[in-house]
């Protein structure tokens, strides 16, 4: 059965589901983008080629969108598809062409956000980059994006156990490097 | 503000977060220090602090410059979803995300019968470059793709100026042929340059780029309108003195030694990375505004150098470029005659290119740039240039009253006086040049008279030009009509070529070729196709 129409001015039609996955995206895509660069400027320890992974992925999201279900299924997705993209980008011959100081020449206005964060954070990515990869990558995903050990578990593609395995010798590793020598020495502290 | 909060589930299991996972201070291995094994181990609370503050954004609530990408990526779907581009020679979208939005699939019958959507080429009888409007869509392309995409399609969503340094790969067409607001701007470009060249180890990533002359009239408005000199001086890294400059021009003498008498494939490379290896660290030591003035002198004249050696083996685009920087660095340095002496450089691959106009431009702006300043023989270099572009108009007065005034400066040349970069020009060079005005004025027995002078004349240091001049005494003589001269000294033109590694060379060589098409039925013709078809196979 046909519904009747609705008369002029009886209200503002019902967003289109298009404009619903327009406007759904735009709030993901705030929400997320930040972190994702945080994450992928800690894996690399270096702002070179993050902004535009992370767009890549932003991109293949957008266009997957409705397949992807919900919220936490699309950031998962997100930060693996940008991790496999930094590393493809950073693999290419081409990219050992360009100076290594690339990143840091006139950032200030510019929209290079990874650049700006590492600026920002220097002391953080140093120590982070004392990390084994594993350990740096379940590391910055707890505590700079705020994922739980079951997301890391799932983002890394290991069990929860080797999450908090990463973890605890990462915090071991950060307290050694931050600690004084009479620190070390303090009794009922492992720090080894 | 603490992203993540609420998200809860990325593949499954919202709710069952550990909360030890997002906290840096929390102590885990708590069930293994019952057992015994260890204890909890947690983070100092500075550290914790520290990371604390580092996951919240600086910028606090200022999400400017996120919406700004935002507004870029949107911008890049909207161009993605309007289906794939078509190019003469690829697909530009489908290597950006073709496999998530089914783009390697076969288009639809009613996308196969729109007609493509095509840029507007120019075609140019010697470059081959010039035939691809956007660069090959290798896998290498991504970094920057979104940027290159939007500032093709859409000027104004891009800053390119961002694009150049993000780190991506080249990604705009005019990469390379921006003069450079400041002299620190200018060295980032060109060290930039020198060490994607250098590196490129044959996958030439920079020769993709064509040649572009709607640039030339940019060059010749740029340098006349450049007016006050930049201070120099810069403090930054290891101490630059005059040794350090003496050694760039003894480099430079080397290069050029070997350009003119092997060509410019000979050492070409050799010396882009003599640029990205030894000049760069120059570039950014700390030197005085005098020594400053020297040094960019000096890599000017090694830049244009290797900007004519890429464009005698035929990288007219990359040529371009370097001359363009090259001639940033000649106003940074002051040098008003070296940069009239680029913009000659420019005006002749102009020539080359089959763009008379913007060859004559250039070599007028170049000549009166340098006007008071130049020795006789830069002013008669700068004539000579300007009458090889009239003589390609076919602007007979014009050109003969350059090459006059030519002549006329070169008889007053004072040998000694003269640039290291203005030596090659003497009177065999000024022959040449009247050689082939006279030729392409269709005057060949002018033409000829000046050839045979000039290969008299004509130091063998000068192989390459020897080899030139060859072509035009053996067009000379067929437009005489006598075709035995011709195919004789041609195949004096193919041994010549054929020890030199020039891409000009083989082009001279093709183009000789082409003039004697008509005449393949004649005996002397058809024994020098064969005899040229034997050594020239593997080349052309």
């Amino acid at each position: 059965m046909i519904p009747a129409k609705e008369p002029l001015g009886a209200g503002p039609d019902p967003p289109s589901p298009a404009h619903e996955n327009e406007r759904e995206f735009e709030y993901f895509y705030y929400r997320h983008f930040r972190s994702l660069v945080r994450y992928l400027a800690s894996l690399s320890g270096s702002a070179r080629f993050v902004d535009d992974a992370a767009q890549e992925a932003m991109l293949v999201v957008a266009n997957n969108w409705t397949m992807l279900g919900n919220d936490g299924s699309r950031r998962g997705y997100l930060f693996v598809t940008a991790k496999r993209e930094l590393i493809r980008m950073l693999k290419r011959p081409e990219s050992w062409c360009l100076p290594l100081d690339t990143e840091r020449h006139d950032t200030a206005g510019s929209l290079n956000l990874a650049a700006d964060w590492i600026e920002s954070n220097i002391d953080v990515t140093s120590l982070l980059q004392e990390l084994t990869p594993r350990q740096r990558e379940a590391a910055t995903l707890a505590w700079l994006c705020d994922f739980s050990e079951k997301q890391i578990a799932q983002t890394m593609g290991v069990k929860p156990g080797t999450v908090k395995a990463h973890l605890s010798r990462a915090r071991r590793t950060l307290r050694c490097l931050t600690s004084s020598p009479s620190d070390l020495d303090e009794p009922g502290r492992d720090v080894q | 503000m603490r992203e993540g909060q609420g998200t809860g589930l990325p593949h499954s299991g919202a709710g069952e977060e550990h909360k030890t996972g997002s906290d840096p201070s929390a102590t885990i291995g708590d069930s293994r220090a019952k057992r015994g094994r260890s204890r909890p181990v947690s983070l100092p609370e500075h550290l914790v602090q520290r990371f604390r503050e580092a996951a919240s954004e600086p910028g606090g609530t200022d999400t400017s410059r996120v919406a700004r990408r935002y507004e870029e990526l949107k911008a890049a779907l909207e161009i993605i979803r309007q289906g794939p581009i078509a190019t003469n020679s690829t697909i530009v979208s489908k290597d950006v995300c073709g496999p998530f939005i089914g783009l390697n699939k076969e288009p639809s019958r009613a996308q196969s019968d729109r007609p493509p959507r095509r840029r507007e080429v120019s075609e140019d009888k010697l470059s081959h470059h010039r035939q691809l409007p956007v660069p090959p869509a290798k896998s290498g392309d991504r970094p920057g793709r979104i940027s290159h995409e939007l500032g093709r399609r859409r000027p104004a969503a891009v800053p390119m100026r961002d694009a150049q340094n993000r780190g991506g790969l080249l990604p705009s067409w005019d990469r390379g042929m921006e003069f450079a607001h400041t002299v620190t701007e200018s060295i980032d470009v060109l060290t930039g340059i020198w060490a994607c060249d250098a590196h490129a180890n044959g996958q030439y990533r920079l020769l993709d780029f064509p040649f572009m002359p709607t640039a030339l009239p940019n060059a010749a408005r740029y340098w006349s309108t450049a007016t006050t000199a930049e201070g120099l001086d810069r403090c930054a890294g290891r101490r630059i003195g005059m040794s350090d400059v003496a050694a760039v021009w003894a480099a430079v003498e080397v290069f050029r030694r070997l350009d003119d008498r092997f060509g410019g494939g000979r050492a070409r490379i050799t010396a882009v990375r003599y640029l990205h290896g030894e000049v760069t660290p120059l570039l950014k030591g700390s030197y005085s505004d005098r020594v400053g003035r020297r040094l960019f002198g000096a890599i000017a004249d090694l830049t244009q150098l290797v900007g004519w050696m890429a464009y005698d083996v035929g990288e007219h685009g990359l040529g371009q470029r370097y001359f363009a920087q090259a001639l940033r660095l000649a106003r940074a340095s002051g040098d008003h005659v070296f940069g009239g002496f680029i913009l000659s450089r420019m005006s002749r691959q102009a020539t080359y290119l089959d763009h008379p106009q913007a060859a004559v431009e250039l070599g007028v702006v170049g000549r009166e740039g340098a006007a008071g300043h130049a020795t006789p023989t830069a002013m008669a270099l700068f004539y000579s240039v300007e009458a090889r572009g009239y003589g390609l108009l076919g602007d007979v007065r014009a050109c003969t009253a350059a090459l006059a005034r030519a002549e006329q400066y070169l008889d007053a040349a004072k040998p000694g006086d003269e640039p290291a970069w203005s030596r090659f020009f003497d009177e065999a060079q000024l022959s040449d040049e009247f050689a082939h005005c006279f030729r392409d004025l269709g005057k060949p027995r002018e033409a000829l008279r000046f050839a045979e002078r000039s290969l008299r004349l004509r130091r063998d240091s000068y192989a390459r030009s020897k080899a030139f001049c060859h072509t035009v005494l053996a067009t000379a003589y067929l437009q005489q009509g006598e075709l035995e001269e011709a195919c004789r000294t041609g195949r004096e033109l193919i041994r010549e070529v054929t020890r030199l590694q020039s891409v000009r060379g083989w082009e001279y060589i093709r183009d000789f070729r082409r003039r004697l098409a008509p005449y393949q039925r004649e005996r002397a013709v058809r024994e020098f196709d064969t005899w040229a078809n034997a050594r020239t196979v593997l080349r052309q």
